[in-house]
């Protein structure tokens, strides 16, 4: 008779097997649950890309839907398409290697479709639920965007076109319909060509509307002198002695862009952009409140990078009176301080987004909240603009502004139209130009396409 | 009275089997369609043909099964056929350019398995010529030191090609697995009269008990280390140091075995660069997930994908994870059937541990208990080792998990020791309950 197996040794052999089941079972629910939260976040985990390449990401339209931004469903996964690369100062990109930018960034949660509810994001999780996003819709005009974009063309600059729409409340609101900027880059090629972006001199994923730091020189001079205006300081009427003394800057003699009567007045200063008076009222006017009223000293509340330089009290009054001294702006700043003047002295919010679409369709307006600050009051502005040139309708004031001691200028122009209840305002900026008539044609072009709307 | 009463338990034997067959069929051909629908939209021929043929082996083989082995084990053959069905909805998923060759290893396999429990005496000549059996498969082995292949090109030279049939391999260290199963079992069934005896002449007389064995066992394990297929040395210890347990009931075995595979581990670290990859990969991915790690690290990424209830069949990403279909065919399915799906895995494991023991306690011959023991220790240790691995629980060894992964000596084998244990199932004389 042969001695057999204890039973005893199979069930401990059992239990060993069990335990180290058991084992594994807990090692899964580590991994599964308890650690999936910080797994998965991880940047090289394949699948965040793969998540996000899955996401239907809302359109983006312009005010009438025209698209400017979409999508192209390639196996399975969604690719980001710009049909309108000229629009790409605005709407910006969405890249997975590169982030996002402008709209695409700034409305990245509601394009995506992230929930702000957990429990939703959770039940569309737990049914496979495609992700879809929601459509935006600009205040943008496909048009007049791309023909901003056109007429830059491979000049170094800015465009900004707005229209100015009454608030209920008595404020204000700029619509930006162009927003151009040279040189720019085609989103829909970002990936391939982002390093020589990076790297050009040209710096072509500046935004120079929003973020261009620029010497503003006499471009201010319709703000300054409707802010003298205003404090009774002068009257356009006043006489002037010398209207086109010089001024010396960086050594070199500045005058008037045109020459002045011989009995100038303050009006002929303004028109005939002379710096040489608009020395005369430093130390009569808080600048410092002036740049503040019209809103050239903070960012404009938009959702675009924009840059604001911090810029110190004014070291030097009188350079300081003709924008050479230790103010720098961007032309969006210009932009709103010119619609000001064109606003009857209201200082207008900026709007972009025109609305968003909820997921049952419907669109819901994106109107910005607006106040009621004036930068300086009605008649001050009015007086103004009735002294700018008239033509066509239109009303415009332009300047080259000395950008350095390299001697370099560039080239302002601000714009307006209908003259007598302004409901278009431009701003031009055209980088290293000596030459009015260039940045004259631009904002005079612009200007023409929006009088029949 | 009596063989009215027999009868009785034998059909519903046979019901319970098919009802469980019922249910497994419903899952594969659900999961089949699902598939389908994730990844073309709509129902194709490419993603159902392949069940389907699945599906009839499984009803030949309750046919033959109920027919031949009525009294067999109603729990063992659903749950190797629910394996093979998700296993090839697993492939078809992961690898569809192999999935006509695993049918073809699936048919075989089911016709091993039948011709193994159907057949006369077949257990009685792997009894008698174990040395014969161990010694062919060894000769095998080692025709792998000379004309071995590694099918994808690269990796150890582990198969032999099958000829005349051309792009088809097969593993001998899969077959020496059973083989030695079957030696082993057959060593102590004989001996264990001989080990009482030689037990009372101290260490002596049991080194002498163990010569024989151990000088087999021995060369089995040189091959592999040669071959370096780690995974199937490891596997055999295992089992060698589970069967020792068995006829000696002495744990110092164990421990003495378990010290001597932690002695061969540090060896092995500082003498194969292979091993000290997956050990430094499995103590500290995250440094070098991109790299060297790569495996294990998409690997966890898969497990913390799938969560609790999964992405779905078709709709995750395993296919990050390289040899997905094979070694790592677990983190496909904790990633789109989560942890319920992962945690399903191992209970169905646990249960055929569980069924193969039961068997091996209720056997009334040494050899078969040692044999089903053996089987379901090797079945059971199989898919420790992968489901360790896959979860970061102890370095990868590299094996497949059974019946599950893409492997056609691997579906072979653990066809035929499914058979084995079926054959043993229906020899006993109380039905399975």
């Amino acid at each position: 008779m042969k001695p057999e197996v204890p039973p005893g040794k199979i069930s401990q052999l059992l239990r060993v097997v069990l335990l180290a089941f058991l084992a594994v079972a807990v090692s899964l629910l580590f991994w599964s649950v308890i650690r999936a939260p910080a797994i998965l976040a991880r940047d090289d985990n394949p699948r965040r890309v793969e998540a996000e390449l899955r996401i239907q990401r809302g359109l983006i339209f312009d005010r009438d839907d025209v698209v400017l931004a979409e999508n192209r469903l390639e196996n399975g996964r969604s690719l980001r398409q710009y049909p309108l690369p000229a629009a790409s100062p605005v709407v910006g990109y969405y890249s997975l290697r590169h982030g996002t930018a402008g709209i695409e960034e700034s409305y990245d949660r509601p394009l995506r479709g992230d929930s702000d509810r957990a429990w939703q994001s959770q039940m569309a999780d737990l049914l496979h639920k495609p992700q879809i996003g929601s459509n935006v819709r600009l205040t943008l005009d496909a048009g007049l965007q791309a023909q901003a974009d056109s007429l830059l063309d491979d000049l170094a600059g800015a465009v900004l076109l707005l229209r100015l729409d009454p608030a209920a409340n008595g404020g204000e609101i700029g619509q930006i319909l162009a927003l151009a900027s040279h040189p720019g880059f085609d989103p829909n090629r970002l990936d391939e060509t982002f390093d020589d972006l990076s790297a050009d001199e040209l710096a072509p994923l500046l935004n120079r509307v929003t973020q261009g730091q620029y010497q503003p020189g006499l471009a201010l001079q319709p703000f300054i002198l409707a802010a003298a205006l205003d404090q009774e300081i002068i009257s356009l009427d006043d006489p002037v002695a010398h209207a086109n003394r010089p001024v010396i800057l960086h050594g070199v003699a500045t005058y008037c862009a045109t020459l002045p009567p011989t009995e100038a007045t303050w009006q002929d200063v303004l028109t005939h952009r002379c710096p040489g008076p608009m020395q005369d009222l430093a130390g009569k006017l808080d600048l410092t409140q002036v740049f503040t009223d019209f809103g050239l000293s903070q960012a404009p509340q938009l959702p675009l990078n924009t840059e604001t330089a911090v810029s110190p009290p004014p070291a030097n009054p009188a350079l300081a009176m003709i924008g050479q001294d230790t103010l720098i702006v961007t032309p969006l700043q210009v932009g709103v301080a010119w619609a000001a003047l064109a606003a009857n002295g209201r200082l207008p919010e900026l709007q972009i987004v025109n609305a968003l679409q909820n997921n049952r369709g419907n669109w819901v307006s994106s109107a910005p909240e607006t106040g009621t600050d004036t930068a300086v009051s009605a008649a001050a502005a009015q007086r103004v603009r009735q002294a700018l040139p008239a033509a066509d309708n239109t009303q415009a004031f332009s300047t080259l502004v000395l950008s350095g001691p390299g001697g370099s200028t560039n080239a302002w122009f601000l714009g307006l139209v209908p003259a007598e209840q302004p409901e278009y305002v431009v701003v031009v900026v055209v980088e290293n130009s000596g030459d009015l008539a260039e940045v004259e044609r631009i904002g005079g072009d612009l200007l023409t396409a929006v009088i029949p709307r | 009275m009596q063989s009215f009463v027999l009868e009785e338990a034998q059909e519903q034997n046979g019901r319970r089997q098919a009802l469980l067959l019922l249910i497994v069929a419903a899952f594969v051909l659900t999961n089949a369609a699902a598939l389908s629908l994730a990844v073309d939209g709509a129902l194709r021929w490419s993603h159902v043909w392949a069940p389907l043929v699945w599906l009839g082996l499984v009803g030949v083989a309750h046919g033959v099964l109920h027919r031949f082995k009525p009294r067999r084990d109603p729990f063992i053959f659903p749950l190797a056929a629910l394996l093979t069905g998700w296993g090839l909805v697993l492939i078809d998923r992961l690898a569809a350019n192999f999935l006509a060759r695993q049918v073809i290893w699936l048919v075989l396999g089911t016709a091993v398995l039948l011709a193994i429990t159907t057949l006369p005496h077949n257990l009685r000549l792997l009894r008698r010529y174990r040395y014969t059996w161990l010694s062919g498969g060894l000769l095998l082995l080692a025709a792998t030191l000379i004309f071995g292949v590694n099918p994808s090109g690269y990796g150890a030279a582990l198969w032999l090609p099958v000829p005349f049939i051309g792009q088809v391999y097969f593993q001998p260290s899969e077959l020496l697995k059973l083989l030695l199963i079957i030696f082993l079992a057959s060593y102590f069934d004989e001996r264990e009269a001989m080990l009482a005896a030689s037990k009372q002449n101290g260490w002596a007389g049991i080194l002498s008990y163990l010569a024989p064995l151990l000088l087999m066992w021995g060369f089995c394990i040189v091959l592999l280390v040669w071959q370096r297929d780690l995974g199937a040395a490891t596997l055999f210890f295992i089992v060698f140091l589970a069967l020792l347990y068995m006829a000696t009931g002495d744990i110092r075995f164990v421990l003495a075995g378990s010290g001597l595979m932690l002695l061969a581990g540090i060896f092995a670290y500082f003498a194969f660069d292979l091993v000290a990859l997956r050990v430094n990969a499995w103590w500290n991915p995250w440094p070098d997930a991109a790299d060297r790690a790569f495996q294990i690290v998409q690997s966890l990424y898969a497990l913390a994908a799938g969560g609790i209830l999964g992405q779905g069949v078709g709709q995750g990403f395993p296919i990050y994870i390289p040899v997905v279909h094979s070694d790592f065919i677990f983190a496909a399915i904790a990633e789109e059937w989560g942890l319920v799906g992962s945690l399903s895995t191992v209970l169905i494991f646990v249960l055929l541990a569980y069924r193969g023991l039961r068997l091996a306690l209720m056997a009334r011959r040494p050899f078969q208990r040692y044999l089903a023991a053996g089987i379901t220790i090797l079945i059971s240790a199989q898919a420790l080792l992968i489901m360790s691995g896959v979860t970061k629980l102890l370095p990868l060894t590299g094996v497949t998990l059974p019946l599950i992964s893409y492997g056609g000596s691997s579906m072979l084998i653990n066809s035929a020791m499914i058979g084995l244990l079926l054959y043993m199932s229906g020899a006993v004389e109380e039905i399975g309950q």
